[in-house]
């Protein structure tokens, strides 16, 4: 539907467009600042990006920072310093040894790079909420060709959210497949996935907005202190002669508020309509002196199997 | 002259009688002659030495018979309730006023017309000089004025109409018809007139600022076209988007803030093509008024602005016309009495039809051509204004009024490549043809009815009954076709189809009943009361993915809501001393929508004082309410952008502004006008970022708060063969919402810090005039993305995205805007017929104002490598352009 904003909006500029010529602009041009990111969570690593920005007259592509200094603190204290990270897929970051972090304690974190001013930022996890149920309803096989099965049914999501207190939610969901190959009247897996559900941007509204890597990212001002259900109506398709579907996995991502702005943001901007004319999604920041987001979160996982049994 | 006579000869009487017996018997008969007569009578056939000033004898009818009656009692029998007395003097009985009885007043009331055509002229002067005070003409040409009994010279002036004066002996109420001839050589020069412009001002109007249409006319005019909206651009602490796009805003508002009505009714699109032009045809505007400070209560909520738009009656005593022809548009005028000869009744009919598609089409053809696309775009509007009134009794006229205007806007296209691919199992080449085909049809437009009884239920009370319809709706389809097509063999192998519909309205239908009422002199209070619905669609999609046609079975996305409102309102405009002037009243308004019931007061208060001959001081506060907030999706107010009602989760918009200001007369030719002011604004609602107006409104809106101050200033020159004005204002405004830019306060589009406008006339002749209007400004504040960057979750194996980083919101300015117009105009006439000749250039000097930016991506060589290279792109809308304009009126 955005495209339909996109096609009335951009048909009108025709008329603008015609009157186009180049302007000599002479706009400030921001220099090169670093880019840090990273989510983190409790009994996991602490991963830190880091990267630069560029101008946007620049063509897309990362320059990856190796030789920075990314320090974590509690307080005022140290606690330790990242180590780079270099897989061999996959791009270059940060880790802790160490470390782990702990519910509802503020951290903060350092970023020393030669040449750049010195970059922090703070954040913390919030308390974890549990996911109490998660259960399917009106399951229906049905054949779709020889090849495919339709497995429509509603999937049932609950947690109760702490009332009197501000809370975001990024609620994920994914599929378990798994592929197999039958040997001698015996069902052998030989492989396992999962695909992530993704959720159309339709449904984006004040407290509610589709995560751009799937799941959806919830403000509990509507339902403080409510007890929430969600009902997901979801079709999986299955090449039943090759794979099984898994396990139904639900991820309740008890997030910071900066977690929430700073995706939430990036979601938004990621799907609005590219229009001069539109007004732009401002992207969140809470790194002092550089752009990106440090945010923690808690989280608990659920799943149930979907099968005909 | 008879008169003057007829008291010498009393005078001769009285030199050369014996003194009176009060007690002689006198046998007289009076049949129906007036009381002057029956003194006349008494001295000619009694002998009776009477001495009176026959002016002071008023219109009295007698009829009586005295037989053997005392001359003392018949005396007293002709005088009874005429507030004269009598007693002997100089030998004589001398008829005198009685000064014992308290001194009488007398309504003095009627109407100012245009002399020609007989229409009734609003806001024409009524002037006492003995008094040093008077009043206006209110909405329909009426007056009203509380006069002691006696001899009074009035005053009655309009600008570029002769002054006319009238020796009224005013013995008891008095309706009087004024016709006023109309001078072009009287023509004073000037785009806004404030009351106190006058010799005088009254309380009623002194925050008002009259547009003169006859400037309007004379200005330079973007592409010949002389219009409201757009002069409004030049007063100050108006400000507008680039070259007049999206609208008006008004010392911080945005531009749904603005009430603006034609004959009373609210219009709730007011612009053709974004804001290039407005609905207004020139030819039917009679006046209009614009109020930025402090606006009586009479005028319901709006946070910014009031621009009170009546249109011409139509002329009562001839057939008239006008032809209007210019580059833009072509118009047509026809006005005329219904019944010749009575003058009580006459019919306007006016049409616009636009011309801009002639040269539109074939640019955007061929733009689209270098696109290797075949296909165009047209635009066209329309508008027609329909208007009659009728006399029903010499107290009582009903008025019919009728808007209807349209804009229609259609972009289609095709595109097709014709490919093949090399099959090496066959050895040949398959031919195919991709075509990708496209049309939309966006329309919008108008409707505006009043029926309107205006009654006169006393001299001093006026009242206005009126039915109003006003409705905006918006249609857009769209269609867009794909087909890939295997040529040889011929065979379809993929078709795509979709197809959609959008829509959304809203209509407004209300009664209303105002009431004028003058208790005395300079002295006026207006109440009213009003109730009315208004149902809104704020936009439903309807989506076939078969055929346009057919598309209705698809889905209503947004709800519609139907709200009543009632209101009333008083207010009470009083000059409470010789130099001290004020109004104040409120205006209360009740909201219900669903199972929500807004009740909201709305006080105002004004001050003007007159400290000394050539300086005034004034002072204002006002609270502003609206239910009414207008939702825009872009920054040039598209005609997409959505009117939305408060709701049970949406609060009406209010705003609480403070002005004060001084008004100096420097000389008889200049004068100079300064206001600062502070407006607080609450509960402005706004999409949230990345909205827009196909998504569902209600859960995408943020509330939030604006602040605005500022100082206005002008100075006027307002006589001489050089007329015109500088304004400048210094302003400041921002904006603070929930939900965008995290909460954080930011500079509003419209926060132009300096805003200097200079427009000049200067008339050669009667016939020849040149004008020419600069505007400079700061630029409007936007959002630039200076950064981008590209970040993964590291170590998720996640896609890595592109993140456009403006900073914060609004933080970039715009060039600073600048633009020089240049107009000249040319009147003449013969065979009855008159002629105006206009032609101009607007932006003289081709000063390249942007629009908007955009980022354009060219490819070049850079080191022998073939390179990507990005550069923002201005586009402009308005290069130099001329103008011409002709019209023939009859």
């Amino acid at each position: 539907m955005k495209r339909l904003a996109l096609l009335l909006i951009g048909s009108m500029m025709v008329m603008a467009t015609t009157c186009e010529r180049p302007l000599e602009l002479q706009f400030p041009e921001a220099s090169p600042s670093l880019v840090v990111i990273s989510n983190f969570t409790s009994n996991q690593d602490l991963m830190v990006q880091v990267s630069l920005s560029r101008t946007i007259l620049e063509s897309p592509g990362i320059e990856y920072i190796t030789g920075a200094q990314v320090s974590v603190f509690e307080g005022d204290q140290k606690i330790e310093q990242l180590e780079l990270v270099i897989p061999n897929m996959g791009t270059p970051f940060y880790r802790t040894e160490e470390f782990r972090a702990e519910i509802g304690v503020e951290y903060g974190i350092q970023v020393l790079v030669p040449g750049y001013d010195e970059v922090m930022a703070m954040s913390s996890i919030p308390e974890q909420i549990d996911l109490e149920r998660v259960n399917i309803e009106n399951l229906v096989i049905e054949k779709q060709s020889d090849s495919i099965e339709a497995y429509t049914l509603d999937l049932n999501v609950g947690f109760q959210d702490p009332g009197n207190q501000k809370n975001y939610y990024h609620l994920k969901l994914y599929q378990q497949f798994e592929r197999f190959t039958v040997l001698r009247s015996d069902t052998i897996v030989t492989s396992s996935s999962i695909r992530e559900l993704q959720f159309s941007a339709a449904i984006n509204n004040n407290f509610q907005v589709a995560h751009y890597e799937g799941g959806i990212l919830l403000e509990d001002t509507p339902f403080d202190g409510i007890s929430q259900n969600y009902s997901f109506p979801l079709q999986v398709n299955v090449a039943f002669q090759e794979e099984l579907p898994g396990q139904i996995v639900a991820e309740l991502r008890t997030v910071s508020k900066e977690y929430f702005l700073f995706y939430s943001s990036v979601s938004r901007q990621q799907q609005a309509p590219a229009i001069p004319l539109a007004e732009p999604v401002i992207i969140f920041n809470n790194i002092e002196n550089g752009r990106g987001v440090f945010a923690g979160y808690a989280q608990s996982r659920a799943s149930i199997e979907l099968g005909p049994n | 002259m008879r008169k003057q006579i007829l008291l010498v000869l009393g005078l001769f009487f009285c030199a050369f009688l014996q003194a009176q017996n009060l007690n002689q018997r006198i046998n007289i008969q009076f049949s129906q002659i007036q009381l002057e007569d029956a003194l006349f009578e008494l001295m000619d056939q009694e002998q009776v030495p009477l001495l009176f000033r026959n002016d002071i004898i008023p219109d009295k009818t007698i009829n009586a018979s005295f037989n053997d009656y005392d001359l003392g009692d018949i005396l007293d029998f002709l005088l009874q309730n005429t507030g004269l007395t009598y007693r002997i003097a100089y030998q004589s009985i001398l008829i005198e006023k009685d000064t014992s009885l308290p001194l009488q007043e007398h309504y003095v009331s009627g109407r100012i017309l245009d002399q020609e055509s007989g229409e009734s002229i609003i806001g024409a002067a009524v002037y006492l000089p003995e008094l040093q005070q008077g009043t206006y003409t209110n909405e329909y040409g009426q007056f009203s004025l509380l006069l002691p009994e006696g001899k009074w010279m009035l005053n009655f002036s309009y600008i570029g109409y002769q002054e006319q004066q009238l020796s009224l002996n005013v013995q008891a109420d008095t309706t009087l018809s004024i016709d006023m001839p109309y001078s072009l050589m009287l023509d004073p020069i000037t785009l806004w007139d404030t009351a106190n412009n006058q010799a005088y001002h009254t309380p009623n109007d002194w925050n008002l600022e009259k547009l003169d249409l006859n400037a309007i006319n004379l200005l330079p005019r973007f592409g010949g076209e002389a219009d409201i909206i757009r002069s409004t651009h030049l007063l100050p602490g108006v400000q507008s988007g680039p070259d007049g796009i999206g609208g008006i805003f008004v010392r911080g508002g945005n531009s749904g803030h603005n009430l603006i009505t034609v004959d009373g009714v609210p219009v709730y699109n007011v612009n053709h093509a974004s804001g290039l032009l407005s609905v207004f045809n020139p030819d039917v505007v009679k006046t209009a008024k614009f109020l930025k400070g402090a606006y009586p209560a009479r005028y319901e909520g709006r946070l910014a602005s009031v621009l009170d738009i009546r249109t011409r009656d139509g002329n009562y005593k001839s057939l008239s016309g006008k032809v209007d022809l210019g580059l833009l548009s072509g118009r047509a005028t026809l006005e005329g009495p219904l019944t010749k000869g009575d003058h009580k009744s006459s019919f306007l009919i006016a049409g616009r039809l636009s011309l801009v598609n002639q040269f539109l089409e074939p640019r955007i053809r061929s733009y689209k051509g270098t696109q290797g696309e075949d296909g165009s775009s047209t635009y066209n509007f329309y508008d027609l204004n329909a208007k009659t009134n009728y006399q029903l009794s010499p107290k009582n006229r009903l008025y019919l009024s009728l808007y209807k205007g349209s804009d229609d806007f259609d972009n289609f296209g095709e595109q097709r490549d014709v490919f093949s691919f090399f099959n090496p199992n066959t050895g040949v080449n398959v031919p195919f043809r991709l075509t990708q085909e496209y049309q939309e049809e966006v329309s919008w437009g108008n409707d505006v009815v009043a029926l309107r009884w205006n009654s006169e239920i006393r001299p001093n009370l006026f009242a206005n009954t009126t039915l109003t319809y006003s409705a905006l709706n918006l249609k857009f389809g769209y269609s867009l076709r794909d087909s890939l097509l295997r040529t040889e063999p011929l065979e379809l192998l993929n078709f795509g189809l979709d197809a959609g519909w959008y829509q959304s309205s809203i209509e407004d239908m209300a009664v209303k009943v105002d009431f004028d009422w003058h208790p005395g002199m300079n002295h006026y209070v207006r109440f009213g009361l009003k109730g009315g619905n208004i149902r809104f669609q704020p936009g439903t999609l309807q989506y076939n993915a078969t055929t346009l046609e057919n598309a209705g079975n698809g889905f209503q996305q947004n709800r519609p809501i139907h709200s009543n409102e009632i209101s009333i309102y008083a207010e009470n405009n009083q000059q409470i001393r010789p130099n001290l002037s004020i109004n104040y009243g409120a205006h209360f308004s009740s909201f219900f929508v669903g199972q929500e019931d807004y009740w909201l007061f709305q006080p105002r208060f004004s001050l003007y004082w007159q400290a000394g001959q050539k300086i005034a001081f004034s002072a204002s506060a006002r609270k502003t309410s609206q239910f009414l907030h207008l939702l825009g999706s872009s920054a040039i107010g598209l005609p997409t952008d959505l009117w939305v009602p408060s709701t049970d989760k949406i609060n009406p918009e209010e705003a609480i502004q403070y002005a004060i200001g001084t008004h100096l007369d420097l000389g008889q030719k200049w004068r100079l006008e300064v206001e600062a002011y502070h407006k607080q604004m609450t509960n402005l609602l706004s999409f949230s970022e990345g909205i827009t107006f196909i998504d569902d409104w209600e859960t995408n809106v943020s509330t939030g708060d604006g602040e605005a101050y500022g100082l206005d200033i002008s100075l006027q020159k307002t006589s001489g063969a050089t007329t015109g004005w500088i304004s400048y204002s210094y302003a400041f405004t921002n904006r603070t919402f929930d939900r965008i830019n995290f909460g954080n306060t930011y500079p509003f589009k419209y926060d132009r810090r300096h805003d200097l406008k200079i427009a000049a006339i200067h008339s050669f002749s009667d016939r020849f005039n040149l004008s020419a209007n600069f505007l400079f400004g700061t630029g409007l504040a936007f959002s630039l993305p200076d950064q981008n960057f590209t970040f993964q979750l590291p170590g998720s194996g996640s896609i890595p995205i592109n993140v456009l980083d403006f900073g914060g919101k609004n933080q970039y300015r715009f060039p600073v805007y600048h633009r020089l117009d240049f107009g000249a105009n040319y009147r003449f006439s013969g065979r009855g017929l008159q002629y105006h000749l206009y032609a101009g250039l607007t932006n003289l000097y081709d000063r390249s104002n942007p629009l908007y930016y955009r980022l354009r991506s060219d490819v070049g060589i850079r080191n022998g490598q073939l390179t990507q290279f990005k550069r923002f792109v201005g586009v402009q809308l308005l290069p130099i352009l001329p103008s011409v304009n002709f019209s023939i009126k009859f």
